[in-house]
């Protein structure tokens, strides 16, 4: 360092020495007088104290370097936290544009006029209806496929919603599509793509006598516009930061593709309101046509008839129906065969299959409509039978009949059901109760032409439909020919979809406004599974609570974080020892010891400064390479590549300012120990010997860690069930400081040993103790590093380890597979396998799932809106493990626990955050990390229905990249 | 007088152990204002012990020193140190320069923990020892540019800056060569007379303790 470049030095030969005199005092004056405003004691040292971070500039700047590292760890790690947020944030935005709230419904649909009426009821809300359904994309003739596309149906207020002007007049042939789509399907505007969209019904898929015939529509259209980003390309009404493949259809287009006229799904809301304001509004424009209800004049009978495009009348509805004067409820059921027996029952009551089946001399009639009537007329024992069906049967009053009929489970599993009634009597053909209204329109089945033309949603034998059927088919479609009380019918029929197939009012009495003002007044949106939700604001939170980077940063670097406070403190440690002669003259000159302890901390808050304010330069460029990396090598874990750096100045600060703290605290202790030093032992650079008290607290600690340690190995290894990671690092670090500690016992311990005769493994040995604190050290930070990649490696599951177990976080699944279109039979069946051409031999087990926010790992936002599996219990019996459940569970297998229920109506639930798929823990648990926050998850399953049917299976080793989709759902008992 | 230690104790280790070695066994010694003495005795004979302990550098285990006639083990560190600053001027046998101040600053560092402005009166005293140790061209040289000879003076200059009335020299000429140590050993004595100082050297350097009024031989603990 020579003196000639620092400006602030005396001239070495002025000329003029008055000058140099006058400019000698002042430079005197100014930086060697003392303040007493000093923070670090009376003395003024920042003249001293820079020109000696200038000459130790070597030392220090290895000093600056540890500072650097923590800074740059810490101060990367919040602005990768800050960032990942901010564009989580962004990403809200750029796939929600000007949507604020969301009215969404789940497997069924309301007028798209709603839309409209909210608007003209409120003005300050903005609203526009859509279609959205998901299907597949195929382009190059199926060379290229894209799974679980949306389709969105969009008018031209979409447009003004999303702030795009690309939307509008998509004709009937015309589609946009996102751009990741385009760079997916490696297709651009002017080319054709086949579309295969999942067909959507008014009736629930899984509603009895329902055709699953027609699951998908395929349309082959025309790319107009290959949407971007900011022209709301990632349209996404779930919080993830994915962007979904999209592709947008005028929404008549898309009506009529589903037979439907003016249906829409989801209604997207742009306003400043508040959401109960929005949710009073939608209630305010709610219609019945909007829970699919129908009004019909039946002339014949001179009734009015509420019925429902969704066939059953949801309990709340019908219960709200028959608040009105004069309801008569019917629930109208299809049932495979009438039959009767001759032999009149005995003391009435009906005889038995198992009574004497074989003396019956009975006949049939196949596949037949059966009505209720009020039960008033009819005992539930007994049963009406028409003119036709009792002149087929030959049946007479008193006589036994039996129904049979499928009850309708899960997976469209059907049970033969069987119930038998006493014939009470026989109506005409032209009776008030023989109407062929009372059937409700079932798609397939109600406008077949013949009866060998039925898709009735269940095996028909058309071997036995008689020439007699097909006549009266024609004759009198589908009218009853039979009647049984309400009573039996809701007994026998009553089903998760509803009640009531109708509910029928005498004309003159019904008032149409009447039945209006009920209807406004009982039926709530959420009674017709519609939520109306802020979803910008959900958005926005689940962004600001998602995934914490910074944690997840400092973690991973935690490490790094640690060395560069201990290698600070070892660095400025030895920049101290080689300058202790220092010290001593300090003390030998009159410096008290706050003035020398005020000359160290100032300079090594300069140090710690300058490291500092290099650690947020090189933290800067770390994040942009980290950023830059997550957005292209780690796409598959970030599921984006629009993570864009965001630093805030507060944060820069925050970053700093403990990096400071932790470095100044890691100097502090430096120079305070070393300054318990006399000062003519430093001055002598005379190392200060270990006092007694302090050993024995050290031997304390030593051996108190290494016993806990061992204590909670061998606890682990005898009595938990399994390895808890947190155990691992708790006994880990106990028994790394304490073996830490022996070594440094050890080093005192071969210093004053006694030797006959030296030789070099004693040197060597010797040399470990010639610095102690430089030796402890350098092995720590051996130890820290080498301790993290061990139980890191420990504690890494391996997948394929355990995966046929079925305890295992597998399951003891191979495969997990999820399919865009539904499924709607059992895989495991072999003949519908045949059917279906499935050639392989292996077993499935099957989950309905309800759509919902992606709660896998992959997705960085809070789940707000998890999907939700519907799983059978038995079938899940003894798979997968539970780390915890509720007191109120009372099975040996929780899955079976599944079936039970509380008394607030709710059912439990698997956390699925838990849930896991052969990754991270592989439990499942039923507290909540993000959705009950530690409260028992319980999910009221009565507004849940499953229809959207997925196959699941599994027992081949291979693809396990695939099986992270779709995983991490609440299991509900299905 | 100025300085009087009474029976003064001081060794090493943990008293009442085997480890325990004594050095200083109830050792006397009076100094007036002016005198100048040297301590001799073999190497490991408490010669540094005792400077440090008049220096108040240490403390003895028993025994008092009293400085113009007050008792300096009883001060508090502070006090001890603000006595060592005003009354005592040190020399070693390395210079202890800070290496990264010039000779200037060196110089006037002992300045510092006055807490108060350096006055034109002590730039001017500090200009005139310099001078009159001969090494006033070398006054923004750093140690690392000047000779042994010039930074041991430099030394010597920095011990009286602040006018003490007692300087230690532990060894003053030890690390010199002849030539250099006879000019150091002159220009000692003649600064202590000149000002008055009461200089303690502790030396092996029959040429330098014969300068000195008295010479004290240091031998089983005692003068």
């Amino acid at each position: 360092m020579g003196n000639s470049k620092a400006p602030f030095l005396f001239p070495r030969r002025g000329k003029d020495r008055k000058l140099t005199e006058m400019i000698k005092a002042k430079y005197i004056s100014l930086i060697f007088n003392s303040s007493k405003s000093s923070p670090f004691g009376g003395v003024r040292g920042g003249f001293f104290v820079i020109k000696t971070f200038v000459f130790y500039f070597k030392q220090n700047l290895l000093v600056a370097l540890g500072v650097a590292v923590s800074t740059t760890v810490l101060t990367g790690s919040l602005i990768i936290g800050d960032s990942v947020r901010f564009s989580l944030e962004q990403s809200t935005y750029s796939r929600l544009g000007e949507i604020t709230h969301l009215v969404s419904v789940t497997e069924r649909y309301f007028r798209q006029e709603i839309a409209a009426e909210i608007e003209a009821s409120d003005p300050e809300i903005k609203a526009t209806s859509v279609l959205l359904l998901e299907g597949v994309a195929v382009a190059e003739g199926g060379e290229n496929r894209v799974n679980r596309v949306q389709v969105i149906g969009v008018d031209t207020d979409f447009e003004e919603i999303s702030n795009t002007p690309i939307l509008s007049e998509l004709q009937d042939n015309e589609i946009a599509i996102s751009k990741n789509l385009a760079e997916r399907l490696q297709i651009k505007e002017g080319d054709n793509l086949l579309v295969r969209i999942k067909k959507a019904s008014l009736v629930p898929m899984n509603a009895p006598f329902v055709s699953a015939e027609e699951t998908s529509v395929s349309l082959r259209a025309t790319i107009k516009k290959v949407v971007l980003k900011d022209e709301l390309g990632r349209f996404n009404l779930k919080n993830s930061q994915t962007a979904p493949y999209n592709i947008f259809i005028s929404v008549k287009r898309l009506n009529r593709l589903m037979e439907f006229e003016g249906k829409a799904n989801q209604i997207l809301i742009s306003t400043n309101v508040e959401t109960t304001k929005v949710a009073g509004t939608v209630k305010k424009c709610l219609t019945p046509a909007d829970a699919g209800l129908k009004l019909k004049n039946i002339e014949a009978t001179g009734e009015t008839e509420i019925s429902t495009e969704r066939v059953f009348i949801e309990e709340k509805i019908a219960e709200t129906l028959k608040k009105i004067e004069g309801a008569e409820p019917i629930l109208t059921y299809f049932v495979n065969e009438i039959e009767a027996s001759p032999r009149p029952s005995e003391g009435g009551e009906p005889k038995t299959r198992n009574s004497e089946p074989e003396t019956l001399n009975s006949s049939s009639i196949p596949y037949s409509f059966v009505s209720s009537i009020s039960d008033q007329f009819l005992a539930t024992n007994e049963i009406i039978l028409n003119r036709w069906a009792a002149d087929d049967l030959r049946a007479k009053p008193g006589d036994s009949i039996w129904l049979k009929y499928f009850e309708i489970g899960p997976l469209r599993q059907l049970e033969n059901k069987e119930s038998v009634f006493v014939l009470k009597k026989i109506i005409e053909m032209n009776a008030v109760w023989s109407d062929s209204t009372r059937v409700p329109h079932l798609p397939g089945l109600s406008d077949a032409g013949h009866c060998r033309e039925w898709e009735a949603g269940v095996p028909i034998d058309l071997d036995a439909i008689r020439e007699k059927d097909e006549k009266y088919w024609d004759d009198y479609k589908g009218t009853p020919k039979a009647f049984v009380s309400e009573s039996a019918a809701l007994q026998m029929w009553s089903n998760r979809f509803g009640n009531y197939t109708a509910v029928r009012f005498p004309t003159e009495t019904f008032n149409e406004e009447k039945y209006n003002r009920i209807f406004a007044q009982e039926i709530e949106p959420a009674d017709l599974g519609m939520t109306i939700s802020p979803i910008r604001e959900q958005g926005l939170q689940a962004a600001q609570n998602g995934t914490d980077f910074s944690g997840l940063f400092i973690g991973l670097s935690f490490f790094l974080l640690l060395a560069g406070i201990i290698l600070t403190a070892l660095l400025f440690r030895f920049n101290l020892e080689s300058r202790s002669s220092q010290i001593g003259l300090f003390g030998a000159l009159g410096f008290q010891q706050k003035h020398v302890h005020g000359f160290f901390l100032k300079e090594g808050f300069v140090v710690a400064i300058f490291g500092g304010i290099l650690g947020l330069v090189v933290s800067v460029f770390y994040t942009s390479l980290v950023f830059k990396i997550l957005n292209t090598l780690w796409f598959d874990i970030v599921r984006t590549d629009v993570l864009l750096i965001r630093i805030y100045p507060a944060t820069l600060f925050f970053g700093l300012f403990i990096s400071l703290l932790v470095s100044m605290t890691a100097i502090f202790v430096s120079v305070g120990r070393f300054q318990k030093q006399c000062a003519a032992d430093l001055q002598k650079q005379i190392k200060s010997i270990q006092k007694p008290g302090k050993k024995q607290l050290l031997n304390a600690i030593t051996y108190s860690s290494i016993s806990m340690a061992l204590g909670i190995f061998s606890y682990q290894v005898a009595l938990a069930k399994q390895m808890e990671p947190a155990i691992f690092f708790v006994s880990g670090i106990l028994l790394l400081t304490g073996l830490l500690l022996t070594f440094r016992k050890n080093l005192y311990r071969i210093e004053t040993k006694k030797r006959e005769s030296p030789n070099l493994r004693a040197l060597a040995m010797l040399n470990l103790t010639r610095n102690k604190s430089r030796s402890l050290t350098v092995v720590t930070l051996f130890a820290l590093g080498t301790f993290l990649v061990v139980s890191t490696g420990s504690n890494k599951l391996d997948l394929f380890a355990s995966a046929q177990d079925k305890a295992s976080g597998t399951g003891g699944f191979i495969y997990f597979a999820e399919t865009t279109m539904p499924v709607l039979f059992d895989i495991n069946d072999p003949a519908k396998r045949a059917e279906e051409g499935i050639l392989e031999d292996f077993r499935v087990i099957q989950f309905a799932k309800v759509e919902g926010d992606d709660a896998s790992c992959l997705n960085l936002n809070l789940i707000s809106q998890p999907a939700i599996l519907g799983v059978d219990p038995e079938m899940l019996k003894g798979r997968f493990t539970f780390a915890t459940k509720m007191k109120e569970m009372d099975e040996s297998d929780l899955w079976l626990a599944l079936n039970q229920t509380f008394d607030d109506g709710a059912i439990p639930g698997p956390d699925r955050d838990s849930v896991g798929f052969g990754n991270e823990s592989g439990r499942y648990s039923f507290v909540s990390e993000r959705i009950g926050r530690h409260a028992p998850v319980k999910t009221d399953c009565r507004n849940n229905t499953f229809n959207f049917p997925g196959i699941c299976y599994h027992f081949e080793p291979k693809l396990p990249e695939k099986l992270s989709h779709a995983q991490r759902n609440i299991g509900l008992s299905g | 007088m100025l300085l009087q230690l009474q029976n003064i104790t001081k060794g090493y280790g943990q008293p009442g152990t085997h480890s325990y070695r004594p050095v200083l066994k109830d050792l006397n010694l009076e100094l007036t204002q002016g005198e100048k003495i040297a301590i001799v005795g073999p190497s490991g004979s408490g010669k540094t012990t005792l400077l440090n302990l008049i220096g108040a550098l240490d403390l003895p285990e028993t025994g008092k020193v009293f400085f113009e006639g007050t008792d300096i083990t009883g001060y508090s560190k502070n006090e001890l140190a603000g006595f060592r600053n005003k009354k005592l001027g040190f020399v070693f046998q390395m210079h202890y320069l800070m290496p990264q101040l010039t000779l200037w600053e060196n110089v006037l560092l002992p300045l510092l923990p006055q807490g108060n402005r350096i006055s034109k009166e002590q730039i001017v005293w500090a200009e005139h020892l310099i001078k009159k140790v001969g090494i006033w061209e070398q006054r923004n040289q750093k140690p690392s540019e000047m000779s042994g000879g010039e930074c041991q003076r430099t030394a010597v200059v920095r011990a009286l800056i602040n006018k003490p009335k007692l300087i230690l020299a532990d060894e003053p000429t030890g690390a010199l060569d002849e030539d250099n140590a006879t000019a150091l050993s002159e220009l000692l004595v003649q600064l202590s007379s000149d000002e008055n100082v009461t200089l303690v050297t502790v030396t092996h350097s029959a040429g330098l303790a014969g300068k000195m009024d008295k010479k004290f031989t240091l031998k089983n603990g005692k003068l």
